[in-house]
């Protein structure tokens, strides 16, 4: 098959009970869930954790991403004065910059850093009220300079809030992602991101998010996929 | 009754693999609201958020809301239930993420997401949680039950 | 946990072990409960499905002891909202009850601490029960948090 015609699934937005006290699900199980959802035919190829308020650069997930053979990426989830925001790529110049534990941190600085520094960043479950970017825009009149993508399919959210999230996008011309927000196991790829490139590294998926084409899908969508063209993981 | 009257509805460990679901329905009417509050000496006197709509609404909600007592006790059975005579539920737990009310359809779901063989002592990990009908989890949790080999 | 948010809250409980109570776990208590909540599992109905299972008598579901009729818990009184929720529970089983153990409760305050999620800034107070038999083997532990917060009415 022409490797060119694959999507590459990533979920985007996922948190552990290594580091978020609201979650039931470990990272190892994430790993066993995503190789037993691929023998059901669906496609699932990696997943980022976006741990709440924080981010250990000493976490290193690599053993198990080779023993299950699932792109196993770091982000954080930070918390804005316009909501939840997802951070890929983070450095030590970005930690630097912000107390991660801080619960209204400066959206814009929190994008820009993220731009300058090599990262990226994303406004998260973006139709949800009070923590979602829509809220802020249509409620508190805040401005969307400086965002330019949003996750508009979050697994945490309701159909409405996500078509909120998708009517906002919509109306900016903002880029879209899919995120699962798992908490436990069984949601990890409930919601993904769609890559028209492997996303092995965080450096690949910044530079995807950056430069590439991508679109958020539901799990069952990538089934249908599957279905097309072909089992990928057997 | 016999021992395999009593193991008819049993579950195994061989049988079982992560992915598996099964499901169930549970629509908690306000009548079934008060009879555990009743049942766990929880009446408290007057209308209040558990039994009526008007209290509910002065704390946010749409309707008179369902305990989370109460929610974790629909849970718990519906994996005591599952597991059969010979299982043993070693733990569950739950968070209560948007609350469940009066009369709400909501789906139970149990979904295994890991078997485990520890030297013989064999266990099944589930998530398990209620959605309702906008796609919304009220409860969500993980348990840990034992279940025999054939 | 850490964040920009001050509230109050009685310290002089935390870790404090209070007894809330104990109550027999009859037959007809276990009955009630099944009913109530539909379980259907033999070895709470039928005394000779708990037999044939293994067990030396009818068996109490698990969940039956979150319906004990018990003293009020210590509370750590926190100051912040307007309104306060059940948000999660932790429930071990340790092992089983049987109709006519009594089971005895005791209760303490694990922690208190704030946290931001969908509906703004929370407080979560923390209290851990503590269930043991008439045999003083503990039988299942529980954890039941509570978020405090404020809502617009």
């Amino acid at each position: 098959m022409n490797d060119s015609s694959k999507r590459w699934y990533m979920d985007l937005h996922s948190h552990s009970t290594d580091a978020s006290d609201d979650a039931g699900g470990t990272v190892e199980g994430y790993a066993k869930w995503i190789v037993a959802r691929r023998k059901r035919g669906y496609q699932i190829d990696g997943f980022v954790l976006t741990e709440h308020r924080q981010y250990d650069p000493d976490s290193d997930y690599r053993a198990l991403s080779e023993q299950y053979g699932v792109s196993i990426l770091r982000g954080a989830e930070v918390e804005t004065d316009i909501g939840h925001v997802l951070v890929y790529g983070i450095t030590p110049e970005f930690v630097r910059a912000f107390d991660l534990r801080q619960v209204s941190l400066p959206h814009k600085e929190v994008f820009r850093v993220a731009l300058e520094t090599g990262g990226y960043a994303v406004a998260a479950h973006a139709g949800r009220p009070r923590i979602g970017l829509a809220h802020y825009i249509d409620d508190e009149h805040m401005t969307i300079d400086g965002i330019q993508t949003v996750e508009q399919l979050n697994g945490g959210s309701s159909v409405d809030e996500n078509n909120v999230g998708l009517a906002l996008a919509e109306r900016f011309g903002l880029k879209r992602v899919g995120g699962s927000d798992a908490h436990y196991v069984s949601a990890i790829g409930r919601c993904m991101t769609a890559f028209g490139r492997p996303i092995h590294t965080v450096e690949d998926l910044v530079q995807e998010l950056l430069h590439g084409e991508y679109y958020p899908v539901t799990v069952e969508q990538t089934l249908e996929a599957g279905a097309a063209s072909g089992e990928r993981h057997a | 009754m016999t021992a395999s009257d009593a193991l008819g509805g049993q579950r195994y460990f061989d049988d079982v693999e992560s992915g598996d679901e099964f499901t169930d329905s549970w629509s908690p009417t306000g009548e079934q609201v008060v009879a555990f509050l009743t049942v766990s000496n929880r009446t408290a006197p007057g209308p209040n958020r558990f039994t009526d709509d008007e209290e509910a609404r002065k704390i946010g909600m749409t309707k008179a809301i369902v305990p989370g007592q109460m929610s974790l006790c629909r849970a718990t059975d519906f994996v005591t239930d599952w597991m059969g005579p010979s299982g043993r539920l070693r733990s569950i737990d739950v968070n209560f993420r948007r609350p469940a009310v009066h009369d709400e359809p909501l789906k139970v779901v149990g979904l295994i997401t890991d078997t485990l063989d520890d030297d013989g002592a064999t266990t099944v990990k589930l998530d398990v949680y209620f959605e309702n009908e906008r796609g919304e989890r009220p409860l969500q949790g993980v348990a840990v039950v034992e279940l025999p080999r054939r | 946990m850490t964040t920009d948010v001050t509230f109050e809250y009685d310290e002089s409980v935390i870790g404090v072990e209070v007894p809330i109570g104990a109550e027999e776990v009859t037959a007809e208590k276990i009955a009630t409960f099944c009913s109530a909540l539909g379980e259907s599992n033999p070895i709470y109905t039928d005394p000779a499905a708990a037999l044939a299972g293994g067990y030396t008598g009818l068996v109490a579901p698990p969940a039956i002891l979150q319906t004990l009729r018990l003293d009020p818990a210590p509370s750590a009184k926190v100051k912040f909202g307007n309104t306060a929720f059940h948000s999660g529970m932790r429930f071990e089983v340790v092992e089983p009850v049987l109709a006519g153990d009594t089971i005895s409760v005791s209760a303490q305050v694990k922690e208190v601490y704030a946290k931001t999620g969908r509906t703004g800034t929370m407080v979560f107070a923390v209290t851990k029960f503590t269930y043991r038999n008439q045999h003083g083997r503990t039988v299942a532990n529980t954890e039941s948090s509570t978020v405090h917060r404020q809502v617009e009415r």
